[in-house]
């Protein structure tokens, strides 16, 4: 069906270490369902494997490899980094909240220091990255202050802006969505970008979330989990890189039983309302474990196979394993 | 800093004869805020929200200005007892007047000391090099930040002396306004009715014109009704002259609230069944019918009941 | 299932309310007399009102022009303006996004779709938009074959599209 030439799948095999999977289950429950599944940021919370969530934005174990994906990533596809004219602020605000979060993560690799005249200066040793702007410059380091954000952490980065009482997308920075693209969601709205999910639309369930997020605070700090199941340790399963992946990958890796292979693809979304622009950033960071490790933990692999073996015909084609599930289930039970 | 908190009164100034500007400092970070936001005082239980009229983007201090009113109350208890050195009690600051920043111009119509907003939105268009206009009306003499105000603006401000200026200043710069620009008037109510009257005229949709009241207009006592709490499933009469969020607090139900004036926007709760009269100046025009939340501290029902999502 | 990001729009089209100062109204190619009707029930308000009309075969290359003069037209206008609108969907959205970059907000747009044609749709893998006539069609940035979902962008006024893989994006049209 392709015309084109397919360019060969050489994006690198990431994972995520058990101890800092952000498991996103409640504990003791063997389903799932959607719901406004947010609470307050920056609280650890111990798993069955380790712990996650100290932090807003993390820099882990992942790092090097991590940006220098997202870097290729970036360089082939400028487009993953767009923002509307009057996100600028928002934006700044963003690169500065960003900054300030990791520095101290790694204070022997980062530095961020703001002078006395009013220049920030970015010093990032293991990227080689060393700038000074002013607030509200235009381009930093030759990029969008967005991107130059996502140039120097592993979360995916959205800025949304209310208009009207409704919440409205307006700058994207990133390389390692879901199957949904990131490019395309410019200047969208909350509710239509959320459109294509089964059964949250029609709840109510968006109208109220909405409502949340209109209503936090000046410099709250939300977080929530969401997850899909995914056939390989790719960062990024976007749909601007769908073309790249080799379709029959996910049917073989079923069809071979080689459903240890799988991955739970881990989404933790951070949520927080930047105070001086009132806009909202959401990040995302992406997680990968495979299945063949999870199960190694006995209280995960309980639970997951629980999950996934009531979740709701729907739900399951939408996370991706509708089509291989009585496979994936009897795996399980070997 | 959400809660309650103590900030240094740095530097008082008398800005006019009955206007004084106040500095306030903390010895922690000062968190940032958007343009037009407020800050709300609290001085011997009594509360009362004040702009602050710096741009908010990284904040030494936060600055007030209070007028005196000459009917007791809580300015004129600052003017009174406040002095340098002394701490006062704040909180926020939280934002009910922000700026709609993809608007393609900003017009900023101010009315005495409806000035205060106006400033720090002023001060962060310029800041942000967003393409704005400001008419300022006052009374001869009595122009807070008019220096200032004057350096910021430059050639794009019309200065109003008098009530007459004013109107024809509004009634001019309405009907020639770019494609996109949004209004923004914070001022005494009849300049905000004769601000909104003089767009609607001009074809302008509410959804352009933002107001602030900086002072809450009297209410009438409303009639009593009646609300359903349902977690609860409790059922309290609201007699006329007490407001829903006094009722609600003696019955023990906690809601987070602020001004009590129908300003701040806090205490938002949301309703179930039955239809709210929207008595607050939160709700934007295109809002006012909405019936799924309401404002307990001043608004009321316009039916015999309300069901509450509490 | 239809995602509710897809406009809805009624049968018959609704009159644009007599509200404003000036409108321009757009015969975008429509069926019938409507954008004529519109144009002179808002006369008959009262109101200053300018018809424009753009025939079917030159449809293509308006929408192709419209950003630049779209952005004109607004210049020369103020507050106060109202723009409607009637014709085929694509037309219709294409020049929403126009309206909308150009300072619009709904409350100053009266749009009514008479059919759907075409529709504009973006291509995640190269970025390019592209006139699609049918559910699947050949990407004029990429030659892919892409398939269109049911999902519209009306900040852009575009549908989605993408190469059919067997886990393709849910919402894909199929
Ligand atoms: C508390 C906040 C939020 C909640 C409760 C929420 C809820 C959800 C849920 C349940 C899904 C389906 C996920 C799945 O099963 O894989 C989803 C998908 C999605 N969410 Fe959210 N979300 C929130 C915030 C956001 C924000 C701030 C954005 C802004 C970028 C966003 C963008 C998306 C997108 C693009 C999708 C994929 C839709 C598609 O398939 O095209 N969400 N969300």
């Amino acid at each position: 069906m392709t015309t084109a030439p397919r360019t060969p799948d050489t994006a690198p095999s990431y994972a995520t270490p058990l101890a800092e999977l952000a498991w996103p289950f409640e504990p003791g429950a063997d389903t799932y369902r959607y719901w406004i599944n947010v609470e307050r940021g920056r609280r650890p919370v111990a798993t069955a494997a380790g712990s996650w969530g100290r932090h807003v934005l993390e820099v882990d174990g992942g790092y090097p490899a991590v940006m220098a994906e997202r870097t290729a990533i970036l360089d082939r596809e400028p487009r993953r980094c767009s923002a509307l004219p009057h996100a600028l602020p928002a934006a700044w605000e963003a690169l500065e909240f960003g900054l300030a979060e990791i520095a101290p993560q790694r204070p022997d690799l980062f530095r961020l220091q703001r002078g006395d005249d009013g220049v920030l200066r970015w010093r990032n040793d293991l990227l080689g990255t060393r700038w000074s702007a002013r607030t509200g410059d235009p381009l930093v380091d030759g990029a969008h202050p967005l991107a130059a954000l996502a140039g120097q952490v592993q979360e995916d980065l959205f800025l949304l802006g209310p208009r009207e009482d409704r919440l409205y997308v307006d700058a994207v920075a990133a390389t390692f969505t879901g199957s949904w693209s990131s490019s395309f969601s410019l200047g969208m709205s909350f509710a239509d970008l959320h459109s294509p999910v089964p059964r949250i639309r029609d709840s109510g369930m968006v109208d109220r979330t909405e409502r949340f997020l209109l209503s936090l605070d000046p410099g709250d700090v939300y977080r929530r989990t969401n997850w899909s199941i995914y056939d390989s340790g790719r960062l990024d399963a976007s749909l601007e890189a769908s073309h790249r992946r080799d379709p029959g990958h996910a049917v073989r890796s079923a069809t071979e039983h080689r459903y240890g292979s799988l991955r739970l693809r881990v989404e933790l979304q951070h949520l927080v309302r930047l105070p001086a622009t009132g806009a909202l950033l959401f990040l995302i960071k992406t997680q990968l474990a495979a299945f063949a490790d999870i199960v190694t933990v006995p209280q995960w692999a309980g639970q997951l196979r629980s999950v996934l073996a009531e979740l709701p015909e729907d739900m399951a084609a939408y996370k991706g394993f509708a089509r291989y599930r009585p496979g994936l289930l009897d795996w399980f039970d070997l | 800093m959400t809660g309650d908190d103590r900030l240094t009164v740095a530097a008082v100034e008398q800005t006019t004869v009955d206007v004084r500007s106040y500095v306030l400092t903390s010895h922690r970070p000062l968190r940032p805020y958007e343009p037009g936001s407020h800050l709300v005082v609290g001085l011997d239980g009594v509360r009362t929200c004040y702009s602050l009229t710096d741009d908010g983007t990284a904040p030494d201090a936060y600055r007030i200005s209070v007028r005196r009113t000459g009917r007791g109350g809580l300015s004129d208890a600052l003017h009174d007892t406040v002095r340098v050195g002394g701490q006062l009690s704040v909180s926020g600051p939280r934002s009910a007047f922000p700026p709609v920043p993809h608007a393609r111009h900003h017009l900023f119509v101010a009315a005495g000391i409806g000035i205060t907003p106006i400033l720090s939105h002023l001060g962060a268009a310029r800041r942000w090099g967003r393409s704005c206009s400001v008419v300022y009306g006052y009374r001869s003499g009595a122009a807070a930040h008019l220096e200032l105000v004057r350096r910021l603006a430059g050639a794009d401000l019309v200065e109003a002396p008098g009530r007459t200026a004013l109107a024809s200043a509004v009634a001019e710069a309405v009907e020639r306004q770019p494609v996109g620009t949004h209004l923004y008037a914070c001022g005494p109510r009849a300049v905000l009715d004769l601000v909104t009257d003089r767009c609607a005229a001009a074809g302008w949709p509410p959804e352009r014109v933002h107001v602030e009241h900086f002072t809450a207009p009297d209410l009438d006592a409303g009639a009593p009704f009646e609300v359903l709490v349902r977690s609860s499933g409790r059922r309290l009469p609201v007699p006329a002259g007490v407001s829903l969020l006094e009722v609600l607090e003696r019955d023990g139900v906690a809601v987070d609230h602020l001004c009590r004036t129908g300003v701040c926007g806090r205490c938002r709760i949301g309703v179930l069944a039955g239809t709210p009269e929207h008595r607050d100046l939160v709700l934007p025009a295109a809002l006012r019918d909405a019936a799924d939340r309401m404002y307990p501290c001043v608004s009321r029902a316009g039916t015999a009941e309300l069901e509450l999502d509490l | 299932m239809t995602s509710r990001s897809v406009p809805q729009w009624p049968d018959a089209a609704p009159a644009p309310p007599p509200a404003g100062r000036c409108w321009t109204v757009f015969d975008l190619a429509a069926r019938g007399t409507t954008a004529r009707d519109w144009h002179r029930r808002l006369t008959v308000a009262g109101l200053d009102a300018e018809l424009v009309t753009v025939p079917e075969p030159q449809l293509t290359g308006w929408i192709e022009a419209l950003p630049p003069a779209f952005g004109e037209l607004a210049s020369r206008r103020h507050v106060g303006w109202r723009v409607a609108a009637v014709g085929p969907e694509h037309a219709v959205l294409a020049l929403r996004a126009c309206a909308v970059e150009a300072g619009l907000m709904d409350a100053e747009l009266h749009l009514h779709a008479d059919r759907r044609t075409h529709r504009r749709v973006y291509c995640p893998h190269c970025g390019a938009t592209t006139l699609a006539a049918g559910d699947r069609f050949r990407c004029a940035g990429c030659a892919r074959t892409l398939l269109v979902h049911d999902h519209v962008s009306l900040s852009s006024g575009r549908y989605l599209g993408s190469v059919d893989t067997p886990d393709a994006a849910p919402g894909a049209a199929r």
